[in-house]
């Protein structure tokens, strides 16, 4: 028999039920709330002279810096680039990768297409039955749910809004949303590499402000391709901090790639700014956009730096092993043993030295002025890849910031190259030789 | 000693349970049984012991933001990570305390695969070997989790890693209460109020759990920096200590009176280390927020945010021991009744 005793149970859990929906539903929402944050600049440019104690550019002039920075690269949360007047003629638009010239390949914006239907399979099936208003995308894709709301009036509302979902491509902003969740940790809001987790890493997350990446396909220490930034972010680099982010929707990590690229731009105006301010005392608007256009034409013009192969590799034969310990060892030309030592282990003589304290520290530095240990080959950890090919374009165009040189493009003073591309791979073979146990047959 | 509190008897893992004083006058004694092995229970009173540094380090892990101090995993920087070199261990205060926690974790492992074998070995009850194997499995998901953290070098899974530890706890504390003698020679605990005491208890676990999760939830996106709504995180677990407050205090005291009807039992040095740890908890908790600075982090905020964590692990065992025991009692009239 129904009791009023029944019934106050029943209001009761009625009540804490509702509650605790009510607050995992405000946590929810609450969770993706986004920060206020704000671009630093770099160490350098604030740093204070050491014998005065001020600052070694004036705070007017940081000042200006940030405001110049600010108008050519936005903010955070509202980032993007100042156009450029020769973009307009040739169609390139740097914040609309998708829609723009030479940016993506058809066969990328097919993958992209075909990646959308996915994602967004949902939406697409509301659209199919004509309902907009459930079409509407989610709010982690908010400049994409904020086109779709302004299509809400148009007569053709419903063939638009599936275009702009199969055409998705996110928006600098929202990738910087993605960057701030999953990389700025490390690698800081500015790109700085000095995220708090960064503290701890070893080695230190990259500092894109130098516009210098280690493992890419690229002569002449030439800056990267986006092709370059996703493959690093597609594998990651071994025994390092940096993981994989293939799991991430191809979309998102183009639009990482594309996020990193500004910060690397943002960072290479300002120190190029802050040096021409050390010069000359400031800096004016059309120093600004001139130096902008220049870093923009290096990265504009990165695919003419690519390490193209010609040749189909040749085989790893003993002979082409034993050709490569000899390149290695040979002080008068490859000379790795310089470096990575006899053994290959990284103990090479020119690694060390004694400072004026008497202790044995390491003589080399990478383009961030930190201790950089030539690798040990023998173990067979390879950052930017174990690959043969990966192996190809350390050894034939060195690694970028680093002390490792690269041989492929030296030439001899008659201009004839001092190593063909087969010496480079025989190298190759027996650097994976020597990693991979096969080395002491030889 | 902790395992006092959680009723383990007087000698934690030690006394047989022959030795163990009746529970009350309507508490039944196997007294036919054979005696059970002690193994299962001090491998689990080790094991829970393991916990207590684990969770220091793995509270200093957070507070420090040192996860990701070493790199891999088993492969800890071209080492297997148990014979990770001493000298890198105590290369700075980071890997120290990253290290130390993967280290007191793999011993918990260990301890917890010995406590199922001599359990499904030694203890005939199913109850006793399926909790056993569930924690072990616990810990399993949670080592993975950890170590899929600093794979992935995920901020997401860290939080995870730290709200499932909580878990761990919960799971660990029953295992710990159910192999304990006093348990063991239990039956049946006379109480009037019985149906509410076992409400309480288990609403009162349910809170302090979601209430750890908030604290997680907002220790994570402190150490991050990166989050927009640390006053509103903040808030909330503040709410949410009021909402332990008000449940923790009502089962103390139930608890005393429940003490009353069974003097023997150990409600009441359950209740009373839930009040010590709830009052503590809300001054190391009230503390840990005023000195908070994650940028800098100096001995005396590593010391209170640890404690905190601790005392929160401890609090949620407590109320998990408290909701175990509170299963035992039954109504008095249905004792008077079976009596008769």
């Amino acid at each position: 028999m129904f009791r009023q005793a029944h019934l106050r149970v029943i209001v009761r859990h009625a009540v804490a039920g509702a509650a605790a929906w009510c607050a995992l539903a405000f946590l929810a929402g609450c969770d993706g709330a986004r920060p206020v944050l704000e671009h630093s600049l770099a160490p350098e440019t604030t740093a204070l002279d050491e014998a005065t104690g001020e600052p070694r550019l004036a705070l007017a002039v940081q000042a200006d810096l940030r405001a110049e920075l600010e108008r050519l690269f936005g903010t955070p949360h509202a980032p993007r680039y100042a156009p450029l007047p020769e973009w307009r003629a040739s169609g390139f638009d740097p914040n609309q990768p998708f829609e723009s010239v030479g940016e993506l390949s058809s066969a990328e914006r097919d993958a992209l297409r075909a990646e959308n239907l996915g994602v967004f399979e949902d939406e697409l099936e509301e659209l199919d039955d004509a309902n907009f208003a459930d079409a509407r995308p989610a709010e982690r894709y908010f400049d994409l749910a904020a086109s779709f709301d302004a299509l809400a009036t148009a007569p053709d509302r419903v063939e638009r809004a599936r275009t702009l979902l199969t055409d998705r491509y996110p928006t600098l902003a929202e990738s910087a949303e993605s960057y701030r969740v999953k990389c700025s940790h490390c690698h800081g809001i500015s790109g700085g590499g000095d995220g708090r987790t960064g503290q701890f890493l070893d080695p230190k997350p990259r500092d894109f402000r130098h516009g210098v990446f280690k493992y890419t396909g690229q002569r002449e220490r030439a800056v990267p391709r986006r092709a370059d930034l996703l493959e690093t972010l597609e594998r990651g680099l071994q025994g390092t901090a940096m993981p994989s982010f293939r799991g991430l929707p191809l979309g998102e990590r183009h639009g990482l790639a594309d996020y990193v690229r500004l910060l690397a731009l943002r960072g290479m105006v300002e120190r190029r700014l802050a040096g021409l301010a050390a010069e000359q005392g400031d800096f004016t608007r059309d120093d600004a956009d001139a130096v902008y256009a220049e870093v923009w034409e290096l990265w504009q013009r990165a695919d003419e730096h690519a390490l193209v192969l010609a040749d189909v590799p040749p085989e790893a034969t003993p002979e082409r092993v034993r050709r490569g310990r000899e390149l290695f060892h040979d002080t008068a030309r490859a000379n790795c043993v310089q470096c990575h030592g006899e053994s290959g282990r990284g103990d090479g003589p020119a690694v060390w030295t004694v400072d004026a304290e008497g202790e044995r520290v390491l003589a080399l530095r990478d383009e961030w002025g930190r201790p950089a240990e030539p690798r040990d080959l023998t173990r067979g950890r390879f950052r930017g890849g174990d690959r043969p090919i990966d192996l190809y374009r350390r050894i034939w165009a060195g690694i970028p910031g680093t002390p490792m040189p690269g041989i492929g493009g030296t030439r001899g003073s008659d201009g004839v190259p001092l190593f063909t591309s087969d010496e480079v791979w025989c190298l190759v073979h027996y650097v994976r030789a020597l990693a991979y146990g096969s080395a002491d047959d030889v | 000693m902790p395992g006092l509190e959680l009723g383990l008897g007087t000698s934690v893992g030690e006394v047989e349970p022959a030795s163990v004083p009746p529970m009350a006058s309507t508490a039944s004694t196997p007294s036919a049984a054979p005696a059970p092995s002690p193994w299962p229970r001090r491998l689990i009173v080790a094991a829970g012991l393991v916990l207590l540094p684990l969770f220091a380090f793995g509270g200093s892990v957070t507070t420090l933001g040192a996860g990701m101090a070493v790199t891999g995993w088993w492969n800890a920087e071209g080492s297997f990570m148990p014979f990770f070199p001493i000298d890198k261990w105590f290369r700075d205060l980071g890997t120290f305390v990253e290290h130390s926690h993967r280290q007191f974790g793999l011993v918990l492992g260990l301890l917890m695969i010995a406590a199922v074998v001599a359990t499904w070995l030694r203890d005939p009850r199913p109850s006793a070997r399926w909790l056993v194997t569930g924690a072990l499995a616990a810990i399993g998901v949670q080592g993975w989790i950890g170590g899929s953290r600093v794979l992935e070098n995920s901020p997401g899974l860290a939080f995870l890693h730290g709200t499932f530890s909580q878990f761990v706890i919960a799971v660990m504390a029953a295992a710990w209460v159910h192999q304990s003698t006093a348990w063991q020679a239990t039956a049946s605990l006379p109480f009037t109020q019985s149906a509410r005491l076992r409400r309480l208890a288990i609403l009162t676990a349910v809170i302090v759990f979601v209430q750890i999760g908030l604290g997680a939830w907002y220790r994570h996106a402190l150490r991050t920096g990166l989050e927009g709504n640390l006053h509103m995180r903040i808030g909330i677990h503040m709410l949410g200590a009021i909402a332990v407050l008000g449940h923790v205090l009502p089962l103390a005291k139930r608890l005393r009176a429940a003490a009353t009807e069974a003097p023997a039992s150990p409600f009441a040095s359950l209740a009373k280390g839930l009040t010590i740890l709830v009052v503590a908890q809300l001054v190391l908790g009230l503390v840990a927020w005023m000195v908070a600075r994650p940028e800098d982090v100096d001995f005396f905020q590593w010391l209170v945010a640890t404690a905190h964590v601790l005392g929160g692990a401890l609090l949620l065992a407590w109320c998990v021991a408290a909701a175990m025991w509170a299963s035992r009692t039954v109504p008095s009239n249905a004792v008077a009744e079976g009596v008769r």
